[in-house]
């Protein structure tokens, strides 16, 4: 499903790109025409006209001020607003319904300072009641003599682009879960076990006790009459030999410890598991880093237990770091599960010492660094360059979907504006390295 | 039957809790039970190398050894040697790696009732095999052969491009080997099925057509016959048998307005009743023809010709190998005392009964497996009180002979 999705995804993000191209040149082609006849109303060719209402993404030109002078039939459409409408107001208040109407307000007046093209991807607008979305390229128009003459304004629809990225996001997502489901049912049922088995114990010995209670109970009643009858005490000594009372008094205690044990182990990975699971928000909140690594080590040990022991060695002074926790916690999740995969490939099953991974954070300036290193067999040099492209995978069919670290990279670098790299020494292991910014502007404008 | 002496049982786990709180709970079965606990599979080949144990209980994930491995070495090691799975992973993949080298499949977290209940039955008929030869190669068998007619039936829908489950699920409910092996898999509660599955079909649809398909593919549960050609086995026959002894039990029961679970299991124990059979056929084909010659030359009944041949009968081997395999109980002795109604427990009707009763009617008619007469145990009717009632079932078995004549004239 999420190969199709990647697919579809990809094959939009192209799409929008080829239509972006030409737009480029006749952005260009434009440029100079508009010099020759020094304004747009000088088009009066009815052909030329023609074709740029024709044209299938938007085409808006502001002048040096943003205020609307061309408005084509595509903008007018996917905004609803005529270009009657449009014209003579500045494009932050022309009638388009923002979602953010104070950060747009705010981004278009960086435009209109801009001497080089500018991307904005993904603004938010409502047309008809419904949230949608779209992508601008913005590009100042300046004739030979440094003759600022306004802005040329592309753009195009991505709503259902940002749809099938949200759907491809959420579909690794359950990929997440489904991979991490049975080793979590394991990881409770083990525990479930035992703590089933001890109840049980206590359950089929305390009869016994409350008889011996009930019978020490009596035995006190009678010596305060002056006399215990002999049957009274032959049917305690029979009992407590009955009971085995060596035993309980040393397994009644071991067996309520150990239930407590279990239950502790099950709360505590159900816990983890509803916090690393954190509802997808698409806001950034500050984050406690180290706690959401703490989260996802005990979400995936039935992943990594049987061959590698896992050490922290976290920044306890790091400070809270903005970030989308659920898709940090994948972004983690990978890392881990693949460490454990490649220690996996150099002690088998474990029976002959096992590996090691080592997590690490600490603070670097305006950002924080998450160090993750295996004891795996590192990566051959021949494959580094290739490591973070989608669908490149080295486990065999059916293992990988060769999505984690492409996913991982897009998640760390597009979507947290971070960096992600790693070292590498054959026979010795792998380094993978995650660097956070503390400070995140809201919206970011991405130059191409 | 010698007296029941203690049980010797291995259980292993990777994590010691679990095996503490079994050794624990099942403190109270010490003077039954004689229990040993291992902590990785080496330690506990280690330990049956020292002494043989009749039970091995293993978790499947461990490290070092897991537990596929450890059961396929018990396998080969100590094939009498009953092996159930304790299972903290229920998935799929889990299923398909331990069901050839276990007979049983329990999901963790398992009530210890549930544990001492599987391993009683396992164990009520351990007695009935007194032949070690025999009982190994029983416990050593991951499938039954079935007619190389119907296994590529199944077979074709299974790799068709749009199986059927209605269709599949005919084909197997009608072959004993493939419903033997089916409800093997439905009642390994590892499907979440805490009531015991006769119904073959009500199998097929829990276990899903995936699963089937995975499980035929690549653990191999279902077979045919490759051995040589004997006229005297009759296989085909055979078949036919157990498919009319299925339909009549069911219908004796009927008459008997037994409730929809009893009709089941009469006609899944009819189905199977010879499944002992099947497996002395599949493994001895040699011998057990030469057997049935005797019997049917020299006039020798059957059972004793092969008791003089296996020290032990058909019956008690199937009765044995659908024991181990976890079938519901009610099958179990239906297939075991099918010849024997008066060894039976229930001092009712039951399953025995209706398939001992149609077993024997079929014997004179054209549906029966070879030529020997069986007679009805007239002292089991009495017992049961129902001995009156024969005639009526005598009318069922005939109305559904003729059904079946006239479906077989229009095939």
């Amino acid at each position: 499903m999420h190969h199709i999705l990647m697919t579809q995804s990809d094959g939009l993000q192209s799409a929008v790109e080829n239509r972006d191209q030409p737009l480029c040149q006749y952005d260009d082609a434009s440029g100079r025409e508009i010099v020759s006849h020094d304004t747009w109303s000088a088009i009066a060719d009815d052909e030329v006209k023609l074709f740029v209402e024709s044209l299938p993404f938007i085409l808006i030109r502001l002048d040096r001020e943003g205020v609307v002078t061309l408005w084509n039939n595509t903008a007018s459409k996917i905004f609803g607003i005529s270009e009657k409408e449009a014209k003579g107001h500045a494009l932050a208040h022309c009638g388009i319904k923002w979602q953010k109407p104070a950060d747009m307000e705010q981004q278009i007046s960086g435009w209109l300072q801009t001497e080089s093209t500018l991307r904005c991807d993904d603004v938010g607008y409502y047309n008809g009641g419904e949230i949608r979305f779209v992508g601008f390229s913005v590009k100042p128009v300046v004739a030979n003599q440094n003759q600022h003459l306004g802005f040329i304004v592309t753009g195009a629809e991505v709503t259902e682009r940002k749809c099938l990225e949200e759907q491809l996001r959420q579909s690794h997502k359950l990929e997440a879960v489904g991979q991490l489901a049975a080793g979590i049912a394991h990881e409770i049922n083990t525990p479930a076990q035992y703590v089933a088995d001890n109840t049980t114990f206590l359950k089929e010995s305390s009869p016994q006790i409350m008889q011996l209670v009930s019978l020490c109970q009596e035995i006190r009643h009678q010596a305060d009459s002056g006399s215990i009858a002999p049957e009274l005490l032959e049917k305690f000594d029979r009992i407590v030999e009955q009971a085995d009372l060596p035993f309980l008094e040393k397994e009644i205690p071991r067996a309520i410890d150990q239930s407590l044990e279990g239950l502790m182990r099950i709360s505590k990975i159900v816990k983890a598991m509803k916090e690393f699971s954190h509802p997808g928000s698409n806001e950034k909140s500050p984050s406690d880093i180290n706690r959401a690594i703490e989260t996802t080590i005990t979400v995936a040990r039935n992943e990594w237990k049987y061959v590698a022991e896992v050490d922290t060695q976290f920044d306890n002074a790091l400070p809270p770091v903005p970030c989308l926790q659920g898709e940090l916690n994948q972004v983690i999740l990978n890392l881990i599960v693949n460490a454990a995969q490649a220690i996996a490939s150099v002690v088998g099953d474990g029976s002959n010492g096992k590996g090691k991974i080592t997590i690490s954070t600490r603070r670097a300036k305006e950002s924080i660094e998450i160090a993750i290193r295996d004891t795996g067999p590192g990566i051959p040099p021949a494959i580094q360059s290739r490591i973070f492209e989608p669908f490149f995978t080295t486990k065999p069919v059916g293992k990988g979907t060769g999505q984690g670290l492409a996913m991982a990279h897009s998640t760390i670098v597009k979507r947290h504006q971070g960096r992600i790299w790693f070292e590498s020494e054959l026979g010795k292991g792998t380094t993978f390295f995650i660097q956070l910014p503390l400070d995140v502007p809201q919206i970011a404008n991405t130059k191409p | 039957m010698t007296a029941c002496a203690q049980l010797r049982l291995i259980f292993v786990d990777d994590e010691p809790l679990v095996l503490e709180g079994l050794r624990r709970t099942l403190h109270s079965m010490r003077s039954e039970w004689n229990m040993q606990f291992a902590n990785s599979g080496a330690e506990a080949l280690q330990m049956m190398a020292q002494a043989p144990f009749d039970v091995l209980v293993t978790d499947m994930r461990m490290p070092g050894m897991d537990g596929s491995e450890l059961l396929q070495r018990v396998k080969t090691l100590y094939p009498q040697t009953i092996r159930i799975v304790l299972s903290g992973q229920s998935s799929r993949e889990s299923l398909l790696r331990s069901i050839a080298p276990s007979h049983q499949f329990m999901p963790k977290p398992c009530t210890v009732e549930e544990l001492k209940r599987r391993i009683t039955r396992a164990f009520a008929l351990r007695d009935l095999l007194e032949n070690p030869a025999i009982k190994e190669a029983i416990s050593g068998l991951v499938s039954i052969p079935s007619l190389p007619a119907i296994y590529d039936e199944a077979m074709q829908e299974l790799r068709s491009a749009e199986p059927s489950v209605t269709k599949l699920a005919t084909i197997i409910s009608h072959d004993a080997a493939m419903t033997a092996k089916i409800l093997q898999v439905a009642n390994s509660a590892l499907l979440g099925a805490r009531c015991h599955i006769s119904n073959a079909t009500q199998a097929v649809t829990l276990i899903g057509l995936d699963m089937i398909r995975a499980l035929v593919l690549s653990a191999h549960i279902f077979s045919q016959f490759n051995g040589p050609q004997i006229e005297e086995l009759n296989i085909t026959r055979l078949w036919k048998h157990s498919l009319a002894t299925a339909c009549c039990s069911r219908r004796i029961a009927e008459s008997e307005r037994e409730k929809k679970g009893i009709l089941d299991d009469c006609f899944t124990a009819g189905l199977l009743h010879d499944i002992g059979k099947l497996i002395l056929i599949g493994s001895l084909p040699k011998k057990y023809a030469s057997v049935i010659a005797r019997a049917t030359k020299e006039n020798v009944p059957l059972l004793e010709a092969e008791h003089d041949a296996f020290h032990c009968t058909h019956a008690e081997v199937g009765g044995y190998l659908i024991g181990i395999w976890g079938l519901p109980h009610t099958i179990v002795e239906a297939v075991a005392w099918h010849h024997s109604p008066l060894f039976a427990p229930e001092k009712r009707f039951s399953p025995v009964t209706a398939v001992h009763v149609s077993d024997a009617f079929l014997s004179t008619s054209d549906f029966r497996h070879l030529t020997q007469e069986v007679k009805v145990d007239q002292k089991h009717l009495e017992e049961i009180g129902l001995a009156d009632r024969e005639p009526v079932w005598q009318k069922s078995c005939q109305d559904t002979v003729e059904s079946l004549r006239a479906r077989e004239s229009e095939v």
